[in-house]
């Protein structure tokens, strides 16, 4: 389930730490799904146990996962609002940043636009 | 009342101040700890295999102290010498032998050996065990080394570039026997390696052996997120001062239009120090574990 290069500059934990963000972020891992064990992923990968045990854990820390006794672990039943709405949020500038570089706005014209954006919305409220 | 011992964790090797050959760690502690898998990283003649040679007791030391379970490694006891596994770079095997022979005469040594790992092993990686070691190629002896040196199921493995001789397919299989082997948390594994991306797949810590000297003992994933190269356009726009980021620059490469800074010891403080002074155009390029070490090395 999740694609890993061990030869990237990020770090394996790292990697699999941003696939489940997006996973869930995106509706594709739904609450109370189970995640392949650490050595089954650690098997298939061909990657240190421990590594996927730390990526676990800071996912666990973060509050997406859920460690059940004797079981794999689980998404979360209710991931913490604003870690899910900063997911989405990421994705969406990461989007914004893709099509303005498309556009050949320079990093300085994005900023003002989004400045300017912002401005016209507090005259609103 | 709970009688049974916490789990504390033994460290299964340390050395303090080894000196030996052109190896020269004086005031550096190495050590191992259940679960690791260590990686010892270094250009040729670093001192690798002195180091490992060191570690397990082939060579007296010059100077320093050695400690393999809780004993001098030149005069370890047989139950202690029976938790150890070691693959030499050239490896030893006797040549007149045939494999099964060899692995029959090795045997002997080990009261726990599993033969079922042994038989699984010599069909995944097909070793011609029927043949005289000196008829077998390179990468077959260094098979049939693995095999003796993993059958007892020690606690520490030492592989001194185990992969060298092997194709891909094996060494992926030895990776996954690896992996294996430390499971449970309990075994280690020390392997210097210059297949990079090998150790980026099993190693959770990093020796880098530089002229005789570590100068890095720790995570490989910490290593790996603390090299970067700052590309940053000229003329560099700056705020303030980049006090925090200049002190860690190892090395600067000028060219026309754009400077790169290696850094080693980027953290979060310097990402944040960057982003709120520069104002001039840069990038962070994060590096793999082969760039960073061709960075350090230089």
């Amino acid at each position: 389930m999740f694609i890993l290069n061990p030869a990237l500059p990020t770090p394996i934990y790292r990697q699999i730490q941003d696939q489940v963000r997006r996973l869930i972020a995106g509706g594709q891992l739904l609450p109370g799904t189970a995640l392949p064990s650490v050595r089954e992923l650690a098997e298939i990968h061909a990657v240190n146990p421990m590594t996927i045990s730390k990526a676990y854990s800071l996912l666990e820390a973060e509050g997406l996962l859920a460690r059940q006794r004797g079981k794999p672990m689980i998404v979360a039943e209710h991931p913490p609002p604003h870690i899910l709405a900063s997911l989405q949020l990421h994705t969406i500038l990461r989007d914004t940043i893709t099509a303005a570089r498309q556009l050949g706005l320079s990093d300085a014209e994005l900023i003002a636009a989004l400045h300017a954006e912002l401005n016209q919305d507090q005259d609103h409220e | 009342m709970n009688d049974r011992k916490p789990a504390v964790l033994e460290t299964l090797v340390t050395a303090k101040d080894v000196a030996l050959g052109v190896v020269n760690c004086a005031g550096q502690t190495l050590s191992i700890m259940p679960g690791q898998v260590v990686g010892l990283l270094g250009k040729n003649g670093a001192g690798k295999t002195t180091l490992l040679d060191g570690l397990l007791g082939y060579t007296f030391l010059n100077a320093g102290e050695v400690t393999v379970f809780g004993h001098n490694p030149t005069e370890l006891p047989a139950d202690v010498c029976s938790q150890i596994g070691f693959v030499a770079q050239q490896d030893d095997l006797l040549p007149w032998l045939t494999g099964s022979e060899m692995l029959a005469a090795t045997r002997l040594f080990y009261p726990n050996w599993n033969h079922q790992l042994v038989d699984r092993l010599l069909d995944r990686w097909s070793v011609p065990v029927w043949q005289n070691i000196s008829e077998m190629s390179v990468g077959e002896r260094q098979k049939l080394a693995l095999v003796a040196a993993m059958a007892h199921e020690p606690k520490l493995l030492v592989l001194d570039e185990p992969a060298a001789s092997l194709d891909p397919l094996a060494r992926r299989a030895l990776i996954g026997e690896l992996i294996d082997i430390v499971a449970d948390g309990e075994r280690s594994i020390l392997l210097s390696s210059h297949i990079f991306s090998d150790i980026e797949r099993v190693a959770s810590d990093v020796w880098l052996l530089e002229k005789g000297r570590i100068t890095y003992q720790g995570g490989l994933d910490e290593l790996k997120e603390s090299v970067v190269r700052l590309h940053l356009t000229r003329p560099l726009q700056v705020n303030g001062s980049l006090e925090l980021t200049t002190k860690q620059v190892i090395r600067t490469e000028v060219n026309t239009g754009r400077e790169t800074w290696i850094i080693r010891g980027w953290n979060e403080a310097l990402a944040a120090e960057c982003a709120a002074q520069i104002t001039s155009p840069y990038q962070v390029e994060a590096l793999g574990l082969e760039d960073a070490f061709v960075e350090i090395s230089q």
